[in-house]
């Protein structure tokens, strides 16, 4: 476990935990209709800034919130060419059963690997400070999982490799 | 010990009490439930999209607005089924939060048309019609209350501000009698307009008791109370509190010195003060003082682990406080002398708690 | 504006944010100033200037300029002098430290040439460094400071983009 990515997790709780204040809101601009405004942006006045926490350049969260939505991005860590496919991977794999994980996004944010977006529905069905541990969790897991997967790959790699040459001693 | 009541686990965006307490309306999505002594007694079904807001009037009367753009106002009949009648709001938005006037003889409903309509019955036609509040607002009225004179009336704006406007119509209301708000006072008439300095979103406002101050809580955390001087001239005071705990949603007045307030930080606190400051003063059901254990896996090995992990030392899936979801609305419940002795509180979390203060 | 003819169909523009007293000269100063007075030594003097007087409504290139001085003078403070600043800041200098760290974590430097200052060693990454210092200042801001803070920023409709 980096040194690093406690304070980096323990900000992305807080930071998140401020910005999940959501209510039910429905739209100015439609009628009878009630759209996640983040993801509408057509009332100013409904949307907040975004802001950015960043461990590195390879590891950001994007989060931006409004009255009643939030979407929040992830960038995950791709040290060399083997984790940028095996992120890409992942994030295809989670977000093609993107309904069965209610809060993903079915498209990531421009220059961010996934995205999530929670309504105010969900902080209604669900309560918040659980859907907080999810995100944490989830940003946890995912950094274990690509690298556990890599170490996978690199010994299948290689066992295929000495299975491979080694009529050839 | 507070009471609490669990009705059911979906969201409460209001409730009110009838003025002997037996009779609780609750919103349900589109439906309108009504418990007598918490047991479910009716279910008013007329709205087709998410009902808001709703009120009691001092007589049993009930009025309810939805997102549909409607606002119902319910009588009981000699069998005792309720039945509505159709309120003319002509709004083109989602109705957001209903009050009666203290005197019963209006309602306003606050709307994400930026605008608000006041309600009053006109005799000849046997219906509700509306006059509408415009100027200025710039964004959905998230909230209103009404000044004890039945006049004035205030607005929380998600364009920042809580204004203070004059609700009077002419025929309807007798000529009020002059307050430090405004003394000659026609209907739409702009009495005060208070902001932060942060601008955000004002979520509640409430005229104390005598009306003759208000409070607003707004989405920067803080809670702000105003203390006009005369019409027309800048406030005495405008008294700022911020806090560290997630912003309020929800505010009402125990006394002319104090205050409560709750929202997203699920457990109400008490602010007090007077013209000279306001501060904020304890919580009631504190999670910091909280007895609730916290369940699971206690060793200390965990406990580091999840603190190098998570940055959380608690394996909570119980939050310390009663509510375990944002509070809604917050309603005083019982007074005496003048002063409120009992709070009632509504969250998402589909609880309705009463608290002694 | 006509009250009476507003149409609600129509987008509002962005509600105005209130836009700081100073003029951008003044800040083209005051960068200055907190460039000399983190390469002096004395950062901390230098961020309880920026906290004072934050750059709302200045425009571009003043306000990077500015901003990135500050993010400078931030990260050069030595780790252990950080509780004792933000101890001694009030609740208003605490709200505009917050937005300060998180604009510098939004715009990490692409060089960080103070790196050697606090004896660590730049990693791979570029700004991997001072993010962690921000990070660092972040969660020592959390003990004086609570979730209504980050609220309180969130909502802020004077921002520095």
């Amino acid at each position: 476990m980096s040194q690093s990515l406690r304070p980096y997790l323990q900000c992305v709780r807080q930071s998140l935990g401020g910005a999940l204040c959501l209510e039910d809101f429905a739209s100015e601009i439609v009628e009878r209709h009630n759209v996640p405004e983040v993801e509408a942006q057509t009332t100013p006045s409904a949307v907040l800034e975004p802001i950015v926490i960043s461990r590195n350049d390879n590891e950001k969260v994007l989060i931006e919130p409004s009255i009643n939505s939030v979407r929040l991005s992830i960038a995950i860590k791709q040290a060399d060419e083997i984790e940028g496919i095996l992120v890409h991977m992942l994030t295809r794999f989670l977000t093609a059963r993107a309904e069965a994980f209610r809060i993903l996004r079915r498209k990531a944010v421009d220059g961010y690997d996934i995205s999530f977006l929670i309504t105010n529905v969900h902080t209604e069905q669900m309560l918040r400070h659980k859907l907080v541990d999810f995100i944490v969790q989830f940003m946890e897991d995912v950094d274990r999982e690509i690298s556990e997967m890599k170490l996978f790959l690199n010994a299948r790699a290689r066992f295929v490799a000495e299975a491979f040459l080694a009529p050839f001693d | 010990m507070p009471q609490i009541h669990q009705l059911g686990h979906s969201s409460i965006a209001d409730f009110a009490f009838s003025a002997n307490k037996d009779l609780l309306a609750v919103p349900r999505a589109s439906n309108v439930e009504l418990y007598n002594n918490f047991k479910l007694s009716h279910t008013l079904t007329e709205h087709d999209k998410t009902v808001t807001g709703l009120d009691i009037s001092p007589s049993g009367r009930i009025v309810t607005c939805s997102q549909d753009r409607n606002a119902l106002v319910w009588d009981r009949d000699a069998s005792g089924e309720w039945k509505p009648s159709l309120v003319l709001l002509r709004i083109n938005r989602a109705a957001t939060s209903v009050r009666w006037s203290p005197d019963e003889r209006k309602f306003a409903v606050g709307s994400g048309a930026r605008l608000i309509a006041v309600c009053y019955f006109e005799e000849e036609n046997d219906w509700w019609v509306s006059k509408h509040i415009k100027k200025p607002l710039h964004s959905t009225v998230l909230n209103i209350d009404w000044h004890p004179n039945s006049v004035l009336l205030a607005a929380a704006s998600t364009d920042g501000y809580a204004r203070v406007f004059s609700a009077y119509i002419k025929g309807v209301d007798e000529r009020p009698a002059p307050t430090a708000w405004g003394e000659r006072i026609p209907f739409q008439t702009l009495c005060g307009e208070f902001t932060n300095e942060t601008g955000s979103w004002v979520h509640d406002v409430a005229f104390s008791p005598s009306g003759d101050s208000l409070a607003y809580c707004a989405h920067d955390a803080s809670v702000t109370v105003v203390y006009p001087s005369a019409p027309e001239q800048p406030p005495r005071a405008v008294i700022n509190v911020k806090t560290d705990i997630l912003p309020f949603k929800t505010l009402t007045w125990v006394s002319e010195t104090s205050l409560v307030a709750a929202g997203f930080a699920c457990h109400p606190v008490i602010f007090s003060g007077n013209e000279n400051g306001w501060k904020q003063e304890r919580s009631l059901d504190d999670p910091e003082t909280s007895s609730k254990t916290t369940t699971g896996d206690s060793s200390a090995l965990s406990m580091f682990r999840r603190l190098d992990l998570k940055g959380s030392d608690q394996s909570d899936s119980v939050l310390p406080t009663i509510h375990q979801n944002t509070i809604t609305v917050v309603r005083p419940f019982e007074s005496s002398g003048g002063k409120v002795t009992k709070i009632c509180t509504a969250g998402i979390d589909g609880k309705i708690v009463i608290f002694a203060i | 504006m006509d009250f009476r003819n507003l149409v609600v169909d129509e987008p509002l523009e962005k509600p105005a944010a209130q836009v700081s007293s100073y003029s951008s000269s003044d800040f083209q100063t005051w960068t200055n100033d907190i460039k000399s007075k983190a390469s002096r030594g004395d950062a901390v003097g230098a961020i309880m200037q920026a906290v004072n007087a934050p750059p709302y409504g200045i425009s571009e290139p003043v306000k990077s300029a500015f901003l990135s001085a500050v993010s400078a003078a931030i990260v050069s403070v030595k780790s252990s002098e950080i509780p004792s600043v933000i101890k001694s800041m009030d609740v208003n200098q605490r709200d505009v430290l917050l937005k300060y760290l998180y604009w510098s974590m939004a715009h990490p430097p692409t060089a960080t040439p103070s790196a050697g200052r606090y004896g660590a060693v730049p990693t791979s990454a570029s700004g991997g460094t001072t993010t962690g210092i921000i990070l660092s200042y972040f969660e020592k801001l959390m003990t004086v400071a609570g979730e209504g803070d980050i609220s309180r920023v969130l909502s802020d409709r004077r921002q520095f983009s």
